[in-house]
C-alpha cells in the first residue's frame, strides 16, 4: 500500500499499515472498493476494473471477492450506467473531486437506499458504501406521519427558502411542489394574500433565524383562492453549538374559531345597537306619554302600559328562535289584557309570522288601539265588542298585511277635537310605501284599516 | 317658520321620529319625516333643507348613499343612531354622529 498509512502506523514491526487497512475493511459494516481505470484508444476511461473488494462489500452486492476481482463494473453490474454513477466515477478519477451521493438503486438484484463516496485513488477510484436502506425506511415512516398531520408543516433554510412541506401544505398550494420548494417562504401560494400579510411573515422568519419561537394567527391562501386562518408557528432548530440551522413553520387550520370569535362580535354589536335603540324608544314613548298626559297618575299609567306593550311583544319574539312573530299570538297579547272577558274579542285571519321590527311596531299599534277601547270605545262598556281580521294580500309583488279593527257596541264615538299620541303613532307606524292607516270615527263604533309592506 | 328651518328626519321607528318631530318643533324647527329613502328623496328634490338627521339602517335600506348624496349637494347632516362610528363606511367616517338614545341640546347644539 501507499506511504500514506506509514506515518500514522504504530511504530512496531507488529502491524504494518497493510495489515490495519485489511483489519480495518474486515471489521466494517461498509462496503469498500477499489477499481483501476480501464482507459480506450484515445485515453477515455471505458470501464472499471475491481482491484479491491473488503467483505462488507461483497455481501452488499451479493457476490464473493474472489469473483470481482480483475472483472469490470459495466460488464458485471451495467445499471452503474443507467442510473449515471459511471459518469459520476469517470468525473471523480478525471477531476480528482470527491463525491457523495445517496441513491436508489434496483438493478439485477441489487435493490435498496446507498450512500456512497468516491475518492480518487491513483489512476482509479476508492468507493465507500452503506446500505441505508433501513434508515431511509424510518425516514420514509417520519415522512408518512408528517404528511398525515391534520396541520402544514415545512423547513425553512435560515434565510427563509423553503426547503420541504408536507403533504396537506403541497395540497394547500395547488398540488405541485415545484412552484413552493426552493422559493423564498412569502413568495410561496399560501402568502399571497397581500402585502402586510408578506411583511409579517418576513419578519417572523428574521426573528425565528434569531433564534426566537414566533406565533401568531395568520390569514393565508389555499387552493383556489380560498382564505383560511391558521395558528401559525416558526420555531428555529439548533445544532450542539447553540446556532439556528433550520426553521420549521407549521400551521393548523383555525378559521371556525375565528368565524365564532366574528360570530361573536357581530351579536355584541348587534346587542348593544338594539339595547341602544330600545333606550332610545324609551326616550320617546316618555316624552311621547309625557305630552299626552295631564296629571303625573296619567303618565305613570299610560307610559307604564306601553312599555308592558313593548315587552309583551318581546316576549313573543324570544319566545321563537327565529325572530319571527306569529300575528294571532301578537294580536291576542296586545289585546286580551283590556278585554274583561275574552269572549267580547274575536280575531279572524291565517297565522303568518312577522318580522320582528314589523311585530313592535304593530303591537305598540294594537295596544294603542286597546287602551282607547279600554278608555272611551268598545271595551269601556259592559257588552262591547273587538273584532280584528286580516289577510295577507300582494301588492306588486310584496306580501302586504291588510288588517281591520272593528268596534261594536260601545258608547256612541265622537270625532275627536285633537290627534292622539295613539292616532299619530297609528298613523306613522306605516314606513314603507303602499302602507295605509285609515281610521273611521262612525258613530256605531271606532274603526281602523291598516296595510303594512311584509318586507 | 320660515324654509331656513326645515329639517329632514330620515327613521323608520315612528315612535323615535314623532319624538324628534316635536322636540325640535318645541326648539322653534320645522321638521319633517321620512321612514324610506324614496320618500327621503322626494322631500330633498322639492324642497330647501336646512339639515338632515339620519338613523343608519332603515327597515331593508342604509341611508349611506343618501348620506353621499347630500355631501355632494352641500346639505348638511349627522348620523342619529344606535350604532357607534365604526358602523359607517371609510367614505362617511368623517361625518358627524350622535348616538341615541338622543341629548336633544345635543342635537340642537350640532344642527348649528
Amino acid at each position: 500500500m501507499s506511504g500514506a498509512f506509514q506515518h500514522n502506523a504504530v511504530p512496531s514491526d507488529v502491524v504494518s499499515a497493510e495489515d490495519a487497512f485489511l483489519a480495518f475493511h474486515e471489521m466494517t459494516p461498509d462496503g469498500f472498493m477499489m477499481f483501476r481505470a480501464v482507459r480506450a484508444g484515445d485515453g477515455a476511461i471505458s470501464d472499471l476494473q475491481w482491484t479491491f473488494v473488503n467483505k462488507a462489500g461483497a455481501r452488499i452486492v451479493g457476490r464473493a471477492a474472489e469473483d470481482l476481482l480483475g472483472k469490470y463494473l459495466l460488464v458485471e453490474m451495467p445499471g452503474n450506467r443507467d442510473e449515471g454513477l459511471f459518469d459520476a466515477y469517470v468525473k471523480v478519477i478525471e477531476t480528482g473531486q470527491t463525491w457523495q451521493n445517496e441513491f436508489y438503486y434496483d438493478h439485477a438484484g441489487i435493490t435498496g437506499w446507498f450512500r456512497t463516496t468516491a475518492t480518487r485513488s491513483g489512476d482509479g477510484l476508492a468507493l465507500s458504501f452503506a446500505d441505508i436502506s433501513e434508515v431511509r425506511a424510518g425516514d420514509k415512516r417520519l415522512r408518512d406521519l408528517i404528511d398525515s398531520v391534520l396541520a402544514f408543516v415545512g423547513v425553512l433554510s435560515v434565510d427563509g427558502v423553503l426547503l420541504e412541506a408536507n403533504q396537506p401544505a403541497v395540497a394547500a398550494a395547488g398540488g405541485d411542489r415545484d412552484t413552493v420548494i426552493g422559493r423564498p417562504f412569502w413568495d410561496c401560494y399560501w402568502w399571497d394574500v397581500n402585502q402586510a400579510t408578506k411583511d409579517r411573515l418576513k419578519l417572523a422568519v428574521a426573528s425565528a433565524a434569531a433564534g426566537e419561537l414566533v406565533r401568531y394567527d395568520a390569514e393565508i391562501q389555499v387552493a383556489g383562492e380560498q382564505r383560511l386562518w391558521i395558528d401559525f408557528q416558526i420555531a428555529p432548530v439548533f445544532n450542539s453549538a447553540g446556532e439556528v440551522t433550520e426553521l420549521i413553520p407549521s400551521g393548523v387550520d383555525i378559521t371556525e374559531r375565528k368565524l365564532a370569535e366574528a360570530h361573536r362580535e357581530l351579536l355584541i354589536k348587534e346587542l348593544s345597537h338594539r339595547v341602544k335603540n330600545t333606550l332610545a324608544t324609551i326616550q320617546s314613548i316618555a316624552g311621547q306619554s309625557i305630552r299626552a298626559a295631564e296629571t303625573m297618575d296619567d303618565f305613570r299609567g299610560s307610559f307604564g302600559a306601553r312599555l308592558r306593550a313593548i315587552a309583551a311583544s318581546h316576549n313573543l319574539l324570544v319566545e321563537t328562535d327565529h325572530q319571527l312573530v306569529p300575528v294571532t299570538a301578537l294580536v291576542r297579547a296586545q289585546v286580551l289584557p283590556y278585554a274583561s272577558d275574552e269572549a267580547r274579542v274575536t280575531v279572524e285571519g291565517v297565522d303568518i309570522d312577522l318580522p320582528g321590527e314589523i311585530a313592535h311596531a304593530l303591537g305598540l299599534v294594537l295596544h294603542e288601539l286597546a287602551t282607547n277601547a279600554s278608555k272611551y270605545g268598545a271595551l269601556s262598556s259592559q257588552a262591547g265588542t273587538v273584532h280584528v281580521k286580516w289577510s295577507v294580500q300582494d301588492q306588486d309583488g310584496v306580501p302586504h298585511l291588510h288588517l281591520r279593527w272593528l268596534e261594536r257596541g260601545g258608547p256612541e264615538v265622537k270625532t275627536p277635537t285633537r290627534r292622539g299620541f295613539g292616532t299619530r303613532l297609528i298613523e306613522r307606524s306605516l314606513s314603507a310605501d303602499g302602507d295605509s292607516a285609515v281610521i273611521e270615527h262612525d258613530p256605531a263604533g271606532l274603526s281602523c284599516r291598516l296595510v303594512m309592506g311584509l318586507e | 317658520m320660515s324654509k331656513q328651518d326645515r329639517i329632514l328626519i330620515v327613521e323608520d321607528d315612528a315612535l323615535i321620529a314623532m319624538d324628534l318631530e316635536d322636540e325640535l318643533t318645541d326648539r322653534g324647527f320645522d321638521p319633517v319625516s321620512a321612514a324610506t329613502i324614496a320618500h327621503a328623496q322626494q322631500v330633498l328634490e322639492s324642497e330647501p333643507l336646512m339639515f338632515v338627521v339620519l338613523d343608519m339602517h332603515l327597515r331593508s335600506e342604509t341611508t349611506f348613499e343618501f348620506a353621499r348624496e347630500l355631501q355632494e349637494r352641500g346639505v348638511a347632516f349627522l348620523f342619529l343612531s344606535g350604532n357607534d362610528r365604526s358602523s359607517l363606511p371609510e367614505d362617511l367616517q368623517s361625518s358627524k354622529i350622535l348616538e341615541k338614545p338622543v341629548h336633544y341640546d345635543t342635537l340642537v347644539e350640532m344642527i348649528g
